[in-house]
């Protein structure tokens, strides 16, 4: 039965994403990695290891017992976390798809069993991360490393109870307005997938404040030693460790059980959230045709909070440097210069979720009567405002600090423009007047940011003689916008 | 009117359409019938200008769609047989998109859209996100959208589905009206004795090929049969295949 889910939903998957259902070459690889669920799950662990090894490289070389419990701590973390954020994210997606509808008219008891064994599948690959680590534990301290090995089991059983636990109190209930509170909920969820990226980096500063710190950290282990994952250090200690996993699995078993049989229920008959509804009289609200192209993507990428994250990746390359200059308390010019560069560069990964939000509605938009070239402008509008509206806050926060940071403004505004304009016309290159959602791979990617970077590069170049030559760069960059003005207005 | 002469698509090397020709004039509803697959929704996609033919002549209100697919769009009204919407809009926001798209004017969307969604029923529906939304619901907003720009020609793959009663009927008054008024609709439906009542002439096609084509009286005459059902199930060599069928279901019941 999983095995069917799991080719149901990644065959789902590919299917509602335009970037490969389009393109038949494409849909059938993807296909082909759906329809295997080794395939599948082994390219993702396979994908996860890099990160494992980096982590092991630590245990390879601390041999203090005292620190290597205070790492494994530190790692226990990861599968709970991952198996928890994996286990909300997939199970809203798994629902709203309709994933369980087949099930729900066959006299199953427990059908969740099913959203939870493949959930736990699809968090399986996080073990990349952490086997390494446990490995390396098990060849200097055998027992030690098995004890390891059985609590990084419970961190990754206790996220995804916590994650199906999330699921039953807020993913199973119909909402049927749109409204202020909906865009909350999924500017939050953008900030726990932020957080969540961020864990990696997180992962590796912790590590170095335990080797650094390890008698403090030591100190806080032993005082709540109970909890998870403060009880992870206990490894060295087998037989506590023993009977503590034991209590665990006494506690977690029920719970986990009870969860599932009210996640079921709620699938059969999912709460609906009843709201006001007001009836009012359409007003029309009609604006250019690409500007009504780029307020619809806004409205769905607002609502599709996995893609707003897309969109959130310019803003992630720059926190470092923010926090940066609010520890130090300055900013300098040359700092809000690279930022404002950095962010161009990589707006261009806007690119694929600009073309990912039509989903499978593009046959709807080859019924309008919008020209290619239309389409193709709308979608560079949608690529930049979130890098422009960084780029502006980032000059305004630097001119706290430095008032020139001002003179830096246009940058904010030509360099993501620079970089949708150039990303676009490339995908839209294929001839025809029709729509048509462009083939956009890795690959495809990396060669784009190479040529942006290259642009880039010959923007900045009067900036190596230094930032008396601001307007200078700034000319160059006006007058490569209005060459891509001119081929997009030919296109 | 529209214009089909000897159209011919392939999809790799599967004919799907096998150079059907057919016309619709101006102030006629030309009802295409044919089974599951035989070929209904390409040839509308290729009147719409949403999928290429491989070869043939299509003309639509003297435009080809493969030379000038905007203009066809801008004439055309079209209703897909499983309505394609933007889920996480509201019917409110999903109008307002239409309209900017086709470039209606404030008034008249106002106007159209007050209208059609009172005569369907949708208005406490109007904030609601589409993907929420029944299927009925959803086949109305698609109907209305398809309707907004008011359309010389209207093409309608089996736009009844989902529709409740009253709905249907509107819709059914509405194609009148719109035939009264010189417009050319093409409609595909499974619902027989509804294209026996509203369609001025009726083309069937069978695996890739318009095999009949005529009024209704001419169709009794050439199949020998009373109604379109059996006609239809005579014509698409289903008669006795169907007897055949229930036959066997009977005795496994």
């Amino acid at each position: 039965m999983i095995r069917i889910l799991y080719r149901e939903l990644h065959y789902q998957i590919a299917k509602r994403n335009p970037l490969v259902v389009n393109d038949e070459k494409q849909f059938k690889k993807a296909i082909k990695n759906a329809m295997s669920l080794k395939r599948g799950l082994g390219v993702q662990t396979f994908g996860f290891i890099p990160f494992g090894l980096l982590m092991a490289s630590t245990f390879i070389f601390t041999n203090d017992r005292l620190v290597l419990a205070s790492l494994m701590v530190s790692l226990a973390l990861l599968p709970f976390v991952f198996a928890m954020y994996v286990t909300a994210i997939q199970a809203s997606y798994v629902l709203s798809i309709g994933l369980f509808k087949p099930l729900e008219a066959l006299p199953i008891r427990l059908g969740s069993k099913y959203l939870s064994g493949l959930l736990f599948l699809e968090v399986s690959p996080a073990l990349g991360v952490i086997l390494p680590s446990v490995f390396v534990i098990m060849a200097k301290y055998p027992l030690e490393g098995i004890l390891a090995l059985l609590w990084v089991f419970i961190g990754l059983f206790l996220g995804h109870m916590l994650g199906l636990a999330i699921v039953n109190f807020f993913a199973l209930r119909v909402h049927q307005r749109a409204g202020k509170g909906h865009t909350l909920k999924s500017l939050v969820k953008v900030v726990f997938f932020l957080l969540f990226i961020g864990m990696f980096m997180a992962m590796n500063y912790l590590q170095y404040y335990i080797r650094e710190h390890s008698e403090e950290v030591a100190r806080i282990i032993g005082k709540y030693f109970i909890a998870y994952p403060f009880s992870v250090a206990s490894i060295f200690e087998p037989s506590r460790s023993a009977g503590l996993l034991m209590v665990y699995v006494a506690i977690i078993a029920p719970a986990y059980y009870l969860t599932l049989r009210a996640v079921w229920k709620k699938m059969l008959e999912p709460p609906v959230v009843s709201e006001k509804i007001f009836v009012s009289r359409f007003k029309a609200k009609i604006t250019n045709k690409i500007l009504a192209l780029t307020l619809k993507d806004f409205r769905m990428f607002v609502r599709k909070p996995a893609m707003l994250v897309a969109f959130l990746i310019p803003l992630y390359m720059v926190l470092p440097t923010i926090v940066d200059a609010f520890r130090k308390g300055q900013l300098s010019l040359f700092n809000v210069l690279v930022v404002l560069f950095m962010v161009g560069l990589f707006s261009v990964a806007g690119a694929d979720a600009v073309l990912k939000v039509e989903g499978n509605v593009l046959e709807l938009l080859k019924t309008l009567p919008i020209r290619k070239k239309e389409f193709m402008l709308s979608k560079i509008l949608s690529m930049t405002v979130v890098p422009i509206t960084i780029g502006i806050l980032i000059v305004i926060f630097g001119a706290r600090y430095d008032v020139d940071s001002l003179l830096l403004l246009p940058y904010a505004f030509m360099l993501p423009l620079i970089s949708a304009s150039i990303t676009m016309l490339y995908l839209f290159r294929y001839t025809g007047e029709d729509i048509g959602i462009p083939e956009l791979s890795w690959l495809h990617m990396i060669f784009m940011i190479i040529i942006v970077g290259i642009v880039f590069a010959l923007i900045a170049s009067p900036l190596v003689f230094g930032l008396k030559h601001l307007f200078v760069s700034q000319e160059i960059a006006l007058g490569i916008l209005f060459i891509l003005f001119i081929i997009a207005k030919k296109h | 009117m529209i214009e089909v002469e000897r159209l011919l698509k392939k999809f790799g090397e599967k004919i799907v359409l096998n150079g059907i020709s057919f016309r619709v004039n101006n102030g006629e509803i030309y009802g295409l019938l044919g089974p599951n697959g035989s070929g209904k929704s390409t040839t509308m996609k290729i009147l719409v200008g949403i999928v290429q033919p491989t070869s043939g002549q299509v003309l639509v209100d003297g435009v080809d769609p493969t030379r000038d697919s905007i203009k066809v769009k801008e004439i055309v009204g079209y209703v897909p047989e499983t309505p394609v919407l933007y889920e996480s809009l509201t019917p409110r926001e999903f109008f307002n998109f239409i309209g900017s798209v086709r470039g209606i004017p404030k008034e008249k969307l106002e106007e159209r859209v007050s209208q059609f969604v009172e005569a369907f029923g949708i208005e406490e529906y109007l904030d609601q996100f589409i993907g929420t939304l029944s299927f009925g619901t959803q086949q109305k907003v698609s109907l209305i959208s398809a309707l907004l720009h008011d359309p010389q020609v209207l093409i309608l793959d089996e736009a009844m589905n989902g529709l409740d009663p009253k709905s249907a009927r509107i819709l059914r008054e509405l194609l009148l009206e719109f035939k009264k008024e010189g417009r050319s609709i093409i409609f595909s439906t499974h619902i027989l004795p509804l294209a026996e009542m509203i369609c001025d002439r009726i083309g069937l096609i069978y695996k890739g090929e318009l095999i009949v084509e005529g009024t209704m009286g001419e169709l009794k005459e050439r199949a020998h049969e009373e109604n379109l059902e059996d006609i239809f199930l005579k014509l698409t060599e289903s008669k006795n295949e169907v007897y055949n069928i229930v036959q066997a279901l009977k005795g496994t019941l």
